[in-house]
C-alpha cells in the first residue's frame, strides 16, 4: 500500500509539472500574440495559460494588458497584487486604473514628463512634476525616490516623512523600505535600521544597485552576515558595480571562505585595474596564495607532470647529443618523438586558445573542446615520456651489455 | 622605428627576488666580460668558434658537440664595452624572465630556460643545414622561450614599452603583452622565411628565435602545482 501511495504522489506531481510546463507555453505564446497586435488571440490563450496556472504572475500581467474589457482588466491586476503585494509594477497599473482618469496611459504620460524635467535640470520643475505623480499615486517608488534626490541633504526630516508617507499607502515595496532605511541611517538611527533592514526580503529588489544599498546598510549597521549576502546576490546580477566584489571579497575573507574570497578577489583585480581597490586585492591575494586544494596537488598527474620537464629535457640533450641524426634513432625513440610533437602541439593549442580567450575576455568560449584537447594532450604527452623513458633505459641496458662481452 | 620593452610594472605572487634570472643575467655579463678582455680579434673569434653553436658540430660530434648548444646560449657579439647584442637580451630577459620564474620556481625555470634554448638550437640546426660551418651566439633562442611562456601565461599583462624612433621617446606605453609579442612573432616570421628562401641576408638567426619561441609551448611542464593549477581552472596567475 505505501508504495501504491508514493507513486499516486508521483503521478500527482508530474501532472502537475506538466500543467505548469503547458501554462508558461500558451503565456509566451499570448505575449508573441500581444505583441504582434493580436489582442482577442492573446487575451484568449492567456486566459487558457490561467486555468491551467492560476497564480501565473506574468499571465495575469498581460491579460491586465490585452483584456477588452476593463472590469476585466482590473480583476486581472487585483489578483496580481493579491498574489504578489511588492509586485510594483502591477500596483502602479491598479492604483492608475482606480485614480487616474485616464487610466495607466494618464499615469505614464505624467511620469515621462517628470522625467524629462529631472533630465532638463530644473530643480523646482521637476519636484513639481513628481509631485504630481505622487498626488495620484503617494506610493510611487521611482516618484518617491527622485523627490528624495532632488531634496537632497538640506531637507532631511521632510524627506524621511515623505518616504513614511509613502509606505503608509506601498507597505509592501522594498525600495521604499531601503530608501526609509537610508533616511534613518542618515539620522544616525541604527537600531531603527535594523529593525526595518529583515523586513526587506530579496524576493522585493530585482536590481543589483538596490541590493548593493542595502549591503551597504547592513554594513554601516555591523550585520556582516547580512551585508555578505546582499553583495552576493548584487553580484549576481548583472550591470553591478565592479566595486561590489570588493565588498563582498573583504567579508568573505573576514568570515574565513578563503576559496570564495580569492576569486572575488580575482574579480577586482580582473575588472578595476589600476584601482587602488584592485591593489588592496593584489596585495591580499598574495597573501593568502598559493591556494591549491590538497587532493589536487597530491594527484599523479600534476607530480608526473614535473618528471615530464626533466625527462623532456634530458631528451632534447640526447637529441642534440647524438648529432641530430634521426635515421640512427630507434623506432620507438622516433615514435616518442612524434608523440611529444603531437602531444606538445595539442597541449600548446589548448593553451594558446585559452591565452587568446582569456586576453579577450571570454572565459566561457569552447570550454569544454579545449579541455579535451588539453586532456588529449596531456596523455600524448606522457605516453611520450613514457617510451623515450623505455627507449632510454634499452639503450642504456644494450650499451651495458656490449661493455660486459668485451 | 622599434618597440622596446623596458620593464613589467605589475606584482609577482610567490617570490620578490628573481634569483634565476639574476644568475643567467650575471652569467651572461661575465662571460661578456671574458669575451672583452680576450685579445681581438684573434681570443675572441676562438671564443666564438669554440663556445659558439655551428650546425655542423652539432650534427658531427667534435670541439663541445652538441654541448655547444648550451655553452652559445651565454655568448654575444662584441661591440666595445657595451654590447647591445648583450643589453638587448637581457633587458628582454628581465622584463619577461621575472614573473615567468615567479610562476615555475627558480630551479624548474632554469630548466625551462636551457629546454627552449635547445629547441632553438634543434630548429636552427635543421633550418641552415646539418653540415653548416657558421656559429650562433646568443641568449635570443631561450629569451624567445620565455617570452613565448609570457605569453602564453600572461596574454593581457601590461608591459611598459617605449618607442625608438632614431631615439627613444621618453614616454612610455602600458602595451598589453598581446598586442607586443603577437606582432613580435609576426616580425621573426616573415624574414625566416626569407631566410629558408635563400633571400635574407640579415645576420640574425631568425629560426633560432621561432624555435625558443615554439620551445615555450613545453612551459606547462615547468610551472608550479599551484600555477598551474590556477590556469587549468581559468584563474588568473
Amino acid at each position: 500500500m505505501p508504495i501504491m501511495a508514493r507513486e499516486t504522489g508521483a503521478q500527482a506531481t508530474w501532472s502537475r509539472m506538466g500543467m505548469l510546463h503547458e501554462s508558461r507555453k500558451l503565456t509566451a505564446e499570448g505575449i508573441e500574440a500581444a505583441k504582434n497586435r493580436r489582442q482577442l488571440q492573446a487575451e484568449a490563450l492567456l486566459s487558457d495559460a490561467l486555468i491551467l496556472d492560476p497564480e501565473n504572475e506574468e499571465a495575469l500581467l498581460w491579460l491586465s494588458r490585452v483584456a477588452v474589457r476593463p472590469e476585466d482588466r482590473r480583476a486581472s491586476l487585483e489578483k496580481l497584487v493579491a498574489l504578489n503585494p511588492a509586485n510594483e509594477a502591477a500596483r502602479v497599473a491598479l492604483h492608475a486604473t482606480q485614480r487616474h482618469p485616464q487610466g495607466e496611459a494618464g499615469l505614464r504620460d505624467l511620469v515621462a514628463r517628470a522625467e524629462s524635467a529631472t533630465a532638463g535640470g530644473a530643480r523646482r520643475g521637476a519636484l513639481a512634476a513628481w509631485k504630481a505623480v505622487l498626488d495620484f499615486d503617494p506610493g510611487n517608488e521611482q516618484a518617491v525616490s527622485a523627490v528624495v534626490r532632488l531634496l537632497g541633504s538640506d531637507h532631511r526630516p521632510q524627506a524621511r516623512a515623505l518616504v513614511q508617507r509613502a509606505l503608509t499607502h506601498n507597505p509592501h515595496n522594498g525600495g521604499l523600505k531601503l530608501l526609509y532605511a537610508e533616511a534613518l541611517a542618515e539620522s544616525n538611527r541604527w537600531d531603527d535600521v535594523k529593525r526595518v533592514l529583515p523586513t526587506v526580503g530579496p524576493r522585493d529588489l530585482s536590481a543589483a544597485q538596490a541590493f548593493e544599498r542595502m549591503g551597504r546598510l547592513h554594513l554601516s549597521a555591523g550585520q556582516m552576515t547580512a551585508a555578505r549576502e546582499a553583495f552576493a546576490r548584487a553580484v549576481e546580477l548583472p550591470d553591478h558595480a565592479p566595486l561590489t566584489h570588493f565588498q563582498l571579497a573583504r567579508l568573505l575573507d573576514r568570515e574565513g571562505m578563503t576559496e570564495r574570497a580569492v576569486v572575488a578577489y580575482r574579480e577586482v583585480v580582473d575588472r578595476t585595474w589600476g584601482t587602488p581597490e584592485a591593489r588592496q586585492a593584489e596585495q591580499r591575494l598574495r597573501e593568502i596564495s598559493p591556494y591549491l586544494p590538497r587532493s589536487v596537488a597530491d594527484s599523479w598527474p600534476f607530480i608526473l607532470r614535473e618528471a615530464a620537464g626533466w625527462v623532456v629535457f634530458v631528451f632534447l640533450l640526447a637529441v642534440m647529443d647524438s648529432g641530430v641524426r634521426v635515421a640512427g634513432m630507434s623506432a620507438s625513440g622516433v615514435a616518442a618523438i612524434m608523440l611529444a610533437a603531437i602531444g606538445g602541439t595539442c597541449w600548446a593549442v589548448s593553451g594558446a586558445v585559452t591565452g587568446t580567450v582569456r586576453f579577450f575576455g571570454a572565459r566561457a568560449i569552447g570550454q569544454g573542446s579545449r579541455r579535451a584537447l588539453r586532456v588529449a594532450g596531456v596523455a600524448l604527452c606522457l605516453a611520450a615520456v613514457a617510451l623515450g623513458l623505455f627507449n632510454s633505459l634499452r639503450s642504456t641496458a644494450l650499451l651495458l651489455a656490449r661493455i660486459h662481452s668485451g | 622605428m622599434f618597440l622596446f620593452p623596458i620593464g613589467d610594472p605589475e606584482g609577482v605572487r610567490y617570490r620578490s627576488i628573481p634569483i634565476a634570472t639574476i644568475a643567467l643575467v650575471l652569467a651572461n655579463v661575465i662571460v661578456y666580460a671574458f669575451e672583452f678582455l680576450a685579445p681581438y680579434p684573434e681570443g675572441y673569434e676562438r671564443m666564438v668558434y669554440a663556445l659558439g653553436m655551428a650546425p655542423t658540430v652539432v650534427h658531427n660530434q667534435f670541439g663541445f658537440g652538441a654541448l655547444s648548444g648550451v655553452t652559445s646560449m651565454f655568448m654575444h657579439s662584441r661591440e666595445g664595452l657595451l654590447s647591445l647584442h648583450l643589453i638587448g637580451n637581457m633587458v628582454y630577459l628581465w622584463t619577461f624572465g621575472r614573473r615567468v620564474e615567479d610562476a615555475c620556481g627558480p630551479v624548474r625555470y632554469m630548466v625551462f630556460y636551457f629546454t627552449a634554448g635547445l629547441c632553438s638550437a634543434l630548429l636552427f640546426i635543421l633550418a641552415s643545414g646539418l653540415d653548416s660551418p657558421i656559429p650562433v651566439i646568443g641568449a635570443s633562442g631561450a629569451v624567445s622561450g620565455v617570452m613565448g611562456a609570457y605569453l602564453i601565461l600572461f596574454p593581457g599583462a601590461r608591459i611598459r614599452t617605449i618607442f625608438w624612433v632614431v631615439v627613444p621617446i621618453p614616454y612610455p606605453l602600458y602595451l598589453r603583452a598581446f598586442w607586443f609579442l603577437i606582432p613580435w612573432l609576426v616580425y621573426q616570421l616573415l624574414p625566416a622565411i626569407d631566410q629558408l628562401q635563400g633571400y635574407g641576408l640579415s645576420s640574425v638567426a631568425y629560426f633560432g628565435h621561432l624555435g625558443g619561441f615554439f620551445g615555450a609551448l613545453s612551459i606547462f611542464l615547468f610551472l608550479r602545482r599551484d600555477a598551474l593549477y590556477r590556469y587549468v581552472t581559468g584563474v588568473d596567475l
